[in-house]
């Protein structure tokens, strides 16, 4: 009790002092009451009472400075007590610690990223109530963006939101800042005037936009990311009000943003939505904004969804040539940012509890093993008078210190591994970077790890109090070491348990370590090796798409930089290879039976120039590839993909098939086939090879592809000057070479697989850990027994063998609930297997075998002491 | 429990009335030990409370308001077992430390 109570006094003051005030009045009140009865005057008596009894308060204090010296003594003693014991079992320390450490380090961790990407509130206002607000589309997986006309309808006939604002702007768009000796191509949005009061952000200088911007004369203004101030205007104040000068044209910069609060995060200039192409707000073809509303207070995501979907409907009736099959998809923004990393979190927090608890239960076992062989002492030193408060005082302070080093350790553990996961998380395509940047050292989630395991230390750690026998002689009784058989039995189902879980762990890891090798052995289809990758974004109105000028432009370049040794042949395109193209088209195959407007298929294509076959290194499987005069003349020939001609074009020759484009408009074109190619991956080497259509031409914005035989990036220098040769105010931006890009698209896959196979690893230690302290254990409590049985004739490998058995048995078991468990836990991790199945045998495997080959090293050292018992030894021991 | 700060003799003195007369309030300890002493041994009333206290947290006493004979709210103190033990302990080895002192008061 006293320990607690005086604990407990030094927090409670408040409650012991009235105490002690009312036991001191009361002792100086009698004395006064017995003095008047001798006959003292009642103040001669006060007087004399206090006199005697001295100062009440000094008296007080130091009352109340006995609780905390006893405390401090007490603990002071209990914990140099503790240290000496866990230094004197130093390997058990040790190996609890370590094992603290490693299991609240990683969890936390881990942990963190996942409260960071998941669970954080996002930087705006009412965050959790604003909704991504997309158009669907029969061929079109997830939301699309969203037609100018169709997001003024919805926002004039939606009641669920507050407000709905829009946006144009990927990370593909882009204008040339043009400054007073260079230029620099910058990322802009176009956005509507509520964007910024939908979010929330206040300006962090001037004003943002207003709803006057939205009118279709608005002022020609801009707005700043607080990064994009610093990076072209050195954060220079006086920038504010100035005019500066974008693709040729002037604009007024009304605000700056503050730091951290830029949406979409990769947004640098933002103007007037009022201000996009003219044609753009007044056609219901095109696709091109992104959509948020914010929901009205007590409006749940479902009831705004039938709101929203009653207005598709009825703007599908109206008309139905191009909105027949649009449906509304709404995402609440958090999903909209993270939901892609969902399985891969829910993976990773799903491994990271369970590592934590094959911590818990090897240090569970490790101070059961030690309960054990405390349990004479603990009965020795009640009989001697040790009270039991005493001893649970001391056994605490011992896991105390084991938890607190552990615990430590853990820590540093895990802010060594967060840099390292927000470098992994970064490379991820798709990922927010403000989000990535808050990832940060979670306290509460530190706490929450620490606590289990320091529940699980005390549970386990106090054991040695609750199985002590109640009679001393019981324990003492020579060669009884206490009973082990309960004991015995809860020891193995916990080891037991600890290997199921480390094979689940160690499936998983190998699934996913599969999963991956097959995702890179996937043939992109073309060589991704010595191909650089750069943007051109040509000043408009000077240049145009398809425009003589523009042809030439890049004709000459391309020609220019085929002089260059280093480079085999460059050509263009308008997306960057393994990246999905935003340009989609509806067709129709020309002769097939006509089709409602709204069924009409739907691909990707892509302006490229003729070089770009070659440089890629598609192959030409049928027909021709582009020529010069295809691009000079505009010509309206089509070069399709394997994967189109497969579907839309199987049963005919490609090459005497047309295909008809624009077939919204009152005159569809007809396009000749003249050549067939290989597929590539361009959405990604995990998705199959996508139908694509590819024109002849130069747009205004390309990608640049040169296939080098050389170190790519070496070239850079040599391509930058021919540029500057042809406009010296020219950027090039985005420049990465293919492998590059590859690699960072499988970023996420290859930081999934890696973490999995690091908790895998860790789980496997864990395990061996746990089974090497039981085996050790009881081979050290059946030394006599063992003795006994050598002495009797058994040879040394029976010995081997019965220890071997032992630990067959509990692996045996573990191994086998294991299986079940990983078959049955395995398909939630499905959703991130690439051609890999969620019970795939080779997993299974070498999950059973790495376990049992850990198992076997664990038990081998153990069982080769026990067969090496000298038998003399043994039995005198007693 | 801390052995190291030896029960003084105040202690000593504490335990004894407590084990003779029975609960009692830290007023009535005191008016014990000077009547049992016959007057020669008189309580510093300021020090007995902490030293009650100390006890009190070594599980030696325990403690209980009650109401004295004049109906006023006081303070109980009463031995414990680990305090008999304790008292037990202390006068055998105040007995030895008496016989060893007279031993050398006889020899000088």
């Amino acid at each position: 009790m006293s320990l607690f109570r005086r604990i407990s006094n030094l927090f409670s003051r408040s409650r012991v002092d009235r105490e002690i005030e009312a036991e001191l009045k009361s002792h100086i009140e009698m004395r006064i009451e017995d003095s008047i009865g001798e006959g003292m005057s009642p103040e001669e008596a006060r007087r004399d009472a206090v006199l005697r009894f001295g100062n009440p308060t000094a008296t007080k204090e130091r009352i109340m400075a006995v609780d905390a010296a006893l405390t401090l003594e007490s603990i002071g003693m209990d914990m140099r007590y503790a240290f000496r014991r866990l230094t004197k079992s130093a390997g058990f320390a040790v190996t609890a610690i370590l094992t603290f450490a490693l299991g609240i380090g990683a969890t936390t961790a881990i942990f963190s990223a996942a409260y960071a990407l998941l669970l954080r509130s996002l930087p705006f206002q009412h965050a959790d109530r604003i909704i991504g607000i997309y158009e669907t589309h029969p061929q079109i997986v997830g939301g699309a963006e969203v037609n100018f006309l169709d997001y003024q309808d919805w926002r004039r006939q939606q009641t669920s939101f507050e407000q709905v604002a829009a946006y144009s702007g990927t990370s593909s768009d882009t204008m040339s800042l043009v400054m007073a000796d260079h230029g620099e191509q910058v990322h802009t949005v176009l956005a509507s005037g509520n964007l910024f009061s939908l979010l929330g952000v206040a300006p962090f200088l001037g004003r943002t936009f207003v709803a006057q911007d939205d009118s279709p004369n608005a002022n020609h203004v801009v707005v700043l990311s607080a990064e994009a101030w610093q990076r072209y205007f050195g954060g220079d104040r006086s920038v504010l009000g100035r005019s500066i000068d974008l693709n040729g044209v002037s604009y007024t910069v009304i605000g700056i943003l503050a730091p951290g609060s830029a949406y979409p995060a990769t947004g640098e200039f933002w103007m007037p939505l009022s201000l996009m192409d003219k044609e753009s707000q007044t056609r219901r073809v095109g696709h091109t904004l992104d959509v948020l509303g914010r929901l009205k207070p007590g409006v749940d995501l479902a009831e705004a969804r039938a709101d929203m979907q009653t207005i598709a409907a009825r703007l599908a009736q109206i008309y139905p040539a191009t909105n027949r099959n649009i449906g509304v998809l709404l995402t609440p923004l958090r999903e909209q940012l993270v939901g892609s990393l969902r399985p891969a979190i829910l993976t990773l927090l799903g491994s990271v509890v369970l590592v934590l608890f094959i911590a818990c239960s090897n240090v569970a076992n490790l101070l059961l093993v030690r309960a054990t062989i405390h349990v004479r002492e603990v009965t020795v030193r009640q009989a001697l008078g040790a009270s039991r408060l005493r001893m649970f005082t001391q056994y605490l302070s011992e896991t105390l210190i084991l938890c607190v080093l552990g615990g430590v350790l853990g820590t540093v553990l895990a802010a060594l591994t967060l840099p390292l996961l927000r470098i992994t998380f970064a490379h991820t395509a798709g990922t927010d970077p403000s989000l990535i940047q808050s990832i940060q050292l979670n306290v509460p989630v530190l706490l929450v790890t620490s606590g289990v395991c320091l529940f699980t230390a005390i549970l386990f750690g106090l054991l040695p109090m609750t199985k002590a026998p109640s009679k001393l002689a019981d324990s003492l009784r020579p060669g009884d070491r206490g009973s082990t058989g309960r004991q015995g039995w809860s020891r193995s189902a916990l080891i037991s348990t600890e290997i199921a879980i480390a094979i689940v762990v160690l499936f998983l890891g190998t699934l996913l370590i599969r999963s991956f090798q097959k995702l890179i052995q996937v043939d992109p289809g073309f060589r991704t090796d010595h191909l650089l990758s750069l943007e051109i974004k040509l000043p408009e109105p000077r240049f145009e798409d398809q425009t003589p000028a523009t042809n030439h432009f890049y004709e000459r370049l391309i020609e220019k930089l085929k002089q260059s040794p280093g480079i085999l042949s460059a050509g263009t395109t308008i997306t960057v290879p393994l990246q999905p193209s935003h340009a989609m088209t509806r067709f129709l195959i020309a002769g097939a039976a006509p089709v409602a407007p709204g069924a009409l298929p739907m691909e990707q294509i892509r302006y490229v120039s003729p070089d770009f076959f070659h440089t890629m290194g598609l192959e030409l499987k049928q027909g021709r590839t582009f020529e010069q005069k295809d691009v000079e003349n505009s010509s309206n020939f089509i070069i399709v993909n394997q994967a189109f001609a497969q579907r839309y074009l199987s049963g005919k020759d490609p090459l005497t098939s047309s295909i008809l484009m624009n077939v919204l408009s009152s005159h569809p074109e007809k396009m000749p086939v003249i050549g067939v190619v290989s597929n590539t991956h361009d959405l990604g080497v995990e998705t199959e090879a996508e139908p694509e259509l590819y024109f002849p031409g130069f747009g205004v914005h390309a990608v640049l592809l040169i296939r080098t035989n050389t170190d790519p990036k070496s070239l850079v220098p040599e391509v930058r000057s021919a540029v500057r040769d042809l406009d010296p105010s020219q950027p090039i931006y985005h420049i990465e070479t293919i492998d590059e890009v590859l690699s960072e698209s499988l970023a996420r896959q290859k930081m999934i697989a890696v973490l999995l196979g690091i908790f895998a690893l860790l789980a496997l230690t864990l395990a061996a850990i746990g089974i090497y302290s039981v085996i050790a254990y009881s081979v050290t409590q059946r030394r006599r027994e063992i003795g006994v049985r050598i002495a009797l004739g058994a040879t040394r490998a029976d010995i081997l063998l019965m220890v071997l058995r032992e630990a067959a048995t509990f692996t045996g078991m573990g191994v086998l609930a294991g299986l079940i468990a990983a078959f049955a836990g395995a398909h939630f991790a499905s959703a991130l297997l690439f051609k890999t199945s969620a019970s795939d045998p080779t997993s299974i495997c070498v999950a059973i075998v790495g376990l049992v080959m850990i198992a076997t090293m664990a038990t081998v050292l153990p069982a080769g002491r026990a067969a090496t018992i000298d038998p003399m030894d043994a039995i005198r021991a007693e | 429990m801390a052995r190291n700060d030896l029960l003084g003799s105040l202690g000593f003195l504490v335990l004894k009335t407590l084990s003779q007369a029975g609960p009692l309030h830290g007023y009535g300890i005191v008016l014990h030990i000077q009547r049992a002493s016959d007057e020669f041994l008189r309580v510093e009333e300021g020090s007995l409370y902490p030293a009650l206290h100390r006890m009190e947290q070594s599980g030696w006493i325990d403690s209980e308001w009650a109401f004295t004979e004049t109906n006023r709210k006081a303070k109980y103190y009463k031995l414990t077992a680990v305090g008999k033990k304790e008292l037990q302990e202390v006068e055998k080895s105040f007995e030895q430390l008496v016989k060893g002192v007279r031993a050398m008061l006889r020899y000088a």
